[in-house]
């Protein structure tokens, strides 16, 4: 008797679950992440978001080109 | 309001000069400069050209009633719009009442506005119907507007194109009109907004606003967050020698991929990258842990540039700025210095924290597995789309390809936007399938856990447990709807 596609395709969260194995990959990968972005500067990026901001929030575009 | 409503001209045997003198001839606010952009753009497809008289263009009258009118020199407030088709059509009365079997055929319209020189207002020109389809190697960005011809109803996809009117209207003003009426006409949460109103928000803390002048980031910061999108700001080094080198073009390519316009600015000049064309012969540059990136593919963008036809392409050709001349109008990627992208509220997740998350979480599983396979080189491409695209993807994923962890995606509970990063061996990317994908929260912060879930093959991580699926198959479809795939 051939499956029917619901047979073929379906998984439930219970089925996923059972027989699923524990594990810190996202946890280990984060703490990896935040440790990292501590000991640089954990502001350095905003910071040069900013820099590069300020140099050309008031630079005007789009006159060269007639 | 008695003459003839519609002029049909029809191409025939006519060759190209001969053509558009008569459309000329009839619709005489055309410009030279008008025509040469129609014709690049047209001539391989257009067959009929139908002129409607007197159309009152919103946009134009918009202009007119601010400016134009005000002027001691009389000028007309009213349009030409010209429709194009791929078919001959002979008689007017077969437009109108059988536009059924001339949809497929139609290719677009085309405002003509009574101002000198730069006559070409709104346009709207589907790209699939003029040889610049998904199939033909172009990605890019098209919405669908509502046209009607004297009451018969047409539709066309396209990305919205006028040039500036060099008055009132310069290329700034321009770009920024075309990325508004996208989302607005994509969107029903966006405003309409016409090309005055962009000029009355422009700041006049540097003097006055018009004529002839053009915009500044702050304008445009706080013209597109009044409009309800919010730009980030990605700035490039002036003396870049090769900007495909720079995270920060990744981060351009990861926006133009997650299908937002992005305002380019290439020196004094300003276009909206709305899209590329791929090479699969180019170099990819794996990093030392064997990741390359989808932008490494790609060799043009594809830009809505007002000085040049819509869909024109802005070459991947490395050039050195300083010997640029000031007239030259041949613009390349490295030329661009700014990019703004115009973001949704809820995403607070920026590509390049999304890129370093997705990358940090593939290594880390790349050396728990001990992953050897396929020479251990993989494209990595990285995109934001919403959790109802995605899943819609992934359901017809499921039923197409037989696989339970597509379908099982469809069920999870998912922001409203997320970031993916697909992974694929150049083989697999040329076929348009992937071997992992991780997903992100985009309003994750950086020390949130913004991982949802992590598939490679038949594995699959999702908050703390994992799991094989033996029967889902080892690759599956790369996400392609963004940039107009199926």
């Amino acid at each position: 008797m051939p499956r029917t596609l619901e047979e073929e395709i379906s998984l439930t969260v219970v089925e996923f679950k059972n027989g699923a194995i524990k594990n810190t990959l996202f946890e280990d990968v984060n703490n990896k992440i935040i440790s990292d972005s501590e000991a640089k500067d954990i502001d350095e990026d905003y910071l040069q978001y900013e820099r590069d901001w300020n140099s050309i929030a008031n630079t005007t575009v789009g006159t060269e080109e007639r | 309001m008695l003459d003839n409503k519609l002029i049909i001209i029809n191409k025939n045997e006519l060759s190209s000069n001969e053509f558009w003198q008569t459309v000329t001839k009839y619709s005489p606010n055309l410009s030279d400069w008008g025509v040469a952009r129609l014709s690049e753009t047209l001539d391989k497809e257009i067959k009929t050209l139908v002129i409607e008289k007197k159309y009152i263009c919103k946009d134009f009258r918009n202009l007119y009633s601010n400016y134009y009118s005000k002027k001691f020199k009389e000028s007309s407030f009213y349009c030409d719009r010209l429709h194009f088709f791929s078919c001959d059509i002979k008689k007017e009365f077969e437009l109108k009442i059988n536009p059924e079997n001339y949809r497929n055929n139609y290719l677009g319209f085309s405002v003509i506005r009574p101002v000198p020189g730069r006559c070409i207002g709104r346009t709207v020109i589907d790209p699939y119907k003029i040889g610049k389809s998904f199939s033909n190697g172009y990605y890019c960005l098209r919405t669908e507007f509502r046209v009607n011809i004297c009451g018969a109803n047409y539709l066309v996809s396209g990305f919205p194109y006028a040039s500036q009117d060099t008055e009132v209207t310069v290329c700034a003003q321009t770009a920024l009109w075309g990325v508004c009426r996208y989302f607005s006409e994509r969107y029903s949460s966006y405003k309409e907004i016409y090309p005055f109103d962009l000029v009355l928000l422009t700041g006049n803390s540097n003097g006055r606003t018009f004529p002839y002048r053009g915009m500044s980031y702050s304008d445009y910061s706080k013209i597109l967050s009044e409009f309800g999108v919010f730009p980030q700001i990605i700035k490039f080094d002036k003396n870049k020698k090769n900007i495909a080198l720079e995270d920060k073009f990744k981060d351009v390519c990861a926006y133009v991929e997650s299908g937002f316009p992005i305002l380019a600015s290439l020196g004094g000049h300003v276009v909206t990258l709305i899209g590329h064309t791929l090479n699969y012969e180019r170099k990819i540059q794996y990093d030392s842990d064997g990741f390359g990136h989808s932008s490494d593919l790609i060799d043009n963008f594809i830009v809505i540039d007002d000085n040049k036809q819509p869909y024109s392409l802005l070459p991947m050709k490395k050039c050195n700025l300083l010997s640029m001349k000031k007239n030259d109008s041949n613009l390349f990627i490295d030329s661009i210095q700014t990019a703004v992208c115009p973001l949704p509220e809820k995403v607070f997740l920026t590509a390049k924290k999304a890129r370093l998350i997705a990358c940090e979480s593939l290594l880390k599983l790349k050396k728990d597995l001990t992953i050897k396979e396929d020479g251990e080189k993989w494209i990595t491409r990285l995109y934001l789309t919403t959790c109802s695209a995605f899943k819609t993807f992934k359901l017809k994923a499921a039923v197409e390809n037989k696989d339970k962890l597509s379908y099982f995606v469809s069920n999870l509970d998912l922001p409203h936007f997320v970031w993916v990063m697909e992974v694929s061996t150049i083989d697999n990317y040329k076929n348009n399938t992937c071997v992992a994908e991780i997903i992100l929260d985009a309003t994750s912060g950086i020390k949130d856990k913004g991982q949802l879930y992590l598939r490679f093959g038949k594995q699959f991580w999702v908050n703390d447990i994992g799991k094989k699926i033996d029967t889902a198959p080892k690759t599956f479809d790369l996400f392609t709807h963004n940039l107009g795939g199926p």
